[in-house]
């Protein structure tokens, strides 16, 4: 079974040979370590020597403005979260659709294309990245973005409506110009703190879920994969999510509340796939390669097979020591 | 005045800012945080009482609510805006020395950490309880927070961090403040800390949330 078959059946919940295995996407200032560690010269190189099955190739950069502004012209003073962009002090829909939203003609798929047709017998994770939440935080200033959902809910529809927009032309112009070389529409929002949703499921259900379905519905139409990224716990909608049409969560942040294995399994086992779950915060930094070994055996043991092992933040910082990398990655592909 | 002082406490809670307000809409035309505060002060209550009887019953109440998983960062935002508005009144009274806070608290996201989600409600959630918080915002190096320290020598200090790597910043922060300043309280949160690195960077606490925090704080400085 090759790597892309392997990880297509366990996200789509069936039997493969063994579990899967993602390295995650290390910090820039991790890959000397590691490359010094495992005599390595490239990232593909390291990839194929950890037996990495899953190749996260997200579509960043094909939005081709002539004077190269982003899509979304954040117009941010600094980089907090707090910081309020362009829509800080916006109280009016009609300056929403006076800003200078996205032109899709300037989305370019061509060396997109080039690099998933080189991409190798893997699982491919890709689309446009997509993390509206994230940017609405940035346009507004996270403060103002949640203190809006209550004090004017028209204004957060307007510019959601108008992100949501691009990302549902920008997906379906990727989908229809990269066709089967995509997998699984990867996109991500970090929903969650280290002890719950940072918004009430309620304000979930009203600001987000609608335009999260969008989302799904336009990756399930094309035949992909739903993968959803969100750091945090986010166990509290995890259920809503699952029915909106995700198929395999991603990072599984261990150590946040609810997100360990054993409760993860309790309540979604056999109905959703996991992406990730070896713990981040604690274990990788400060454990040994043999608690490693260990915990990824437990993981296998409780979530598996419908599990792909991988750090539970995909940006593995450069404190974690490239032995437990190692340990995590043969413990990940041992056995079945 | 008790009830006007409970209205008010009800008014934060519920982050109703001032009558205008359109949030919640539950209290749509009903006096809001300023009207309240604005009366009782008409009636020759006094500021401290104000702040003490009917804002921080408010926001402990949120801040219980948001501990046990009933509200949200969005509650307790809305409720430290109504505060906040509230407190515009109060000002003069704690400028002049009529009113006393409860004490000054230093904050900030330690150097090469740019996350202040948790550091902010942590401020909002110290503003609520009555004290005067100096925030020295995100990537806080040691120097800033002895530089702070300087001017208000009588403080005790948070620090935040959430990433693995940056944590260990807070070590040489602790211990260069303590060095300096050996009887400040030094308390630390954020998401991978836990009360062992608490302890073994020489911290005097460790709070997985705003509320453990405040508590905490009340407790030994009531």
């Amino acid at each position: 079974m090759t790597s892309r078959e392997r990880l297509k059946k366990i996200i789509a919940g069936e039997k493969p040979d063994r579990c899967g295995f993602w390295l995650g996407n290390p910090h820039p200032d991790s890959w000397q370590g590691l490359h010094s560690y495992f005599g390595t010269n490239s990232e593909e190189e390291l990839r194929l020597l950890l037996k990495d099955d899953f190749r996260w190739i997200c579509a960043w950069n094909v939005y081709k403005h002539p004077q190269g502004k982003p899509h979304f012209d954040m117009q941010r003073p600094g980089n907090t979260l707090s910081e309020g962009g362009v829509f800080a002090d916006t109280d009016s829909v009609a300056e929403v659709a006076a800003f200078a939203w996205p032109d899709p003609q300037y989305l370019d798929f061509s060396e997109y294309r080039k690099t998933l047709e080189n991409a190798g017998d893997f699982y491919r994770a890709g689309g446009l990245w997509s993390p509206f939440f994230h940017e609405l935080c940035d346009i507004f200033g996270m403060e103002n973005y949640f203190l809006k959902m209550y004090l004017n809910p028209e204004v957060v529809h307007a510019v959601t409506r108008r992100m949501i927009d691009f990302y549902l032309t920008a997906n379906r112009l990727c989908f229809e110009q990269c066709g089967n070389l995509i997998d699984g529409f990867f996109f991500g929002n970090d929903f969650g703190s280290q002890k719950d949703l940072l918004v009430n499921p309620e304000l979930f259900r009203e600001f987000i879920f609608p335009y999260f379905k969008e989302l799904t519905d336009l990756g399930i139409q094309y035949h992909k994969q739903i993968i959803l990224h969100s750091c945090g716990s986010i166990f509290r909608v995890m259920a809503d999510l699952i029915s909106l049409g995700v198929h395999a969560f991603h990072p599984i942040q261990a150590k946040a509340q609810n997100m360990d294995a054993d409760t993860l399994q309790a309540h979604f086992g056999g109905k959703v796939a996991f992406l990730g779950g070896i713990d981040t915060q604690e274990l990788l930094v400060n454990g040994s390669p043999d608690d490693v070994i260990k915990e990824v055996r437990r993981i296998k043991n409780t979530l598996g097979p419908g599990i792909v092992i991988s750090p539970s933040h995909e940006a593995l910082l450069p404190n974690v020591p490239p032995q437990n990398v190692e340990a995590m990655a043969y413990a990940a592909v041992e056995g079945n | 005045m008790q009830n006007q002082l409970i209205e008010l406490s009800y008014a934060i809670e519920r982050g109703k800012e001032n009558q205008a307000s359109s949030y919640p809409p539950d209290m749509k035309d009903q006096p809001g945080a300023y009207e309240l505060t604005a009366q009782l002060l008409a009636e020759n209550v006094k500021p401290d009482e104000i702040l003490k009887q009917g804002l921080m019953p408010g926001m402990q109440r949120i801040g219980e609510k948001f501990a046990a998983g009933s509200a949200y960062i969005p509650d307790i935002l809305i409720s430290a805006r109504a505060m906040k508005t509230a407190m515009t009144l109060l000002k003069p009274f704690f400028d002049t020395g009529e009113a006393v806070l409860r004490g000054t608290i230093i904050i900030g996201t330690v150097a090469g950490d740019l996350h202040d989600i948790g550091k902010n409600i942590v401020r909002m959630a110290l503003e609520g309880a009555g004290w005067q918080v100096i925030d020295l915002g995100v990537d806080a190096t040691s120097e800033k927070f002895l530089s702070a320290l300087q001017e208000y020598p009588q403080s005790i200090v948070g620090m935040s961090a959430l990433l693995t790597t940056t944590m260990m910043e807070m070590e040489k922060s602790v211990a260069l403040i303590k060095d300096k300043y050996p009887h400040t309280p030094i308390f630390v949160g954020g998401a991978p800390l836990t009360t062992a690195f608490a302890q073994k960077i020489g911290a005097d606490g460790y709070f997985p949330d705003p509320h453990s925090f405040t508590t905490h704080l009340n407790n030994i400085l009531p």
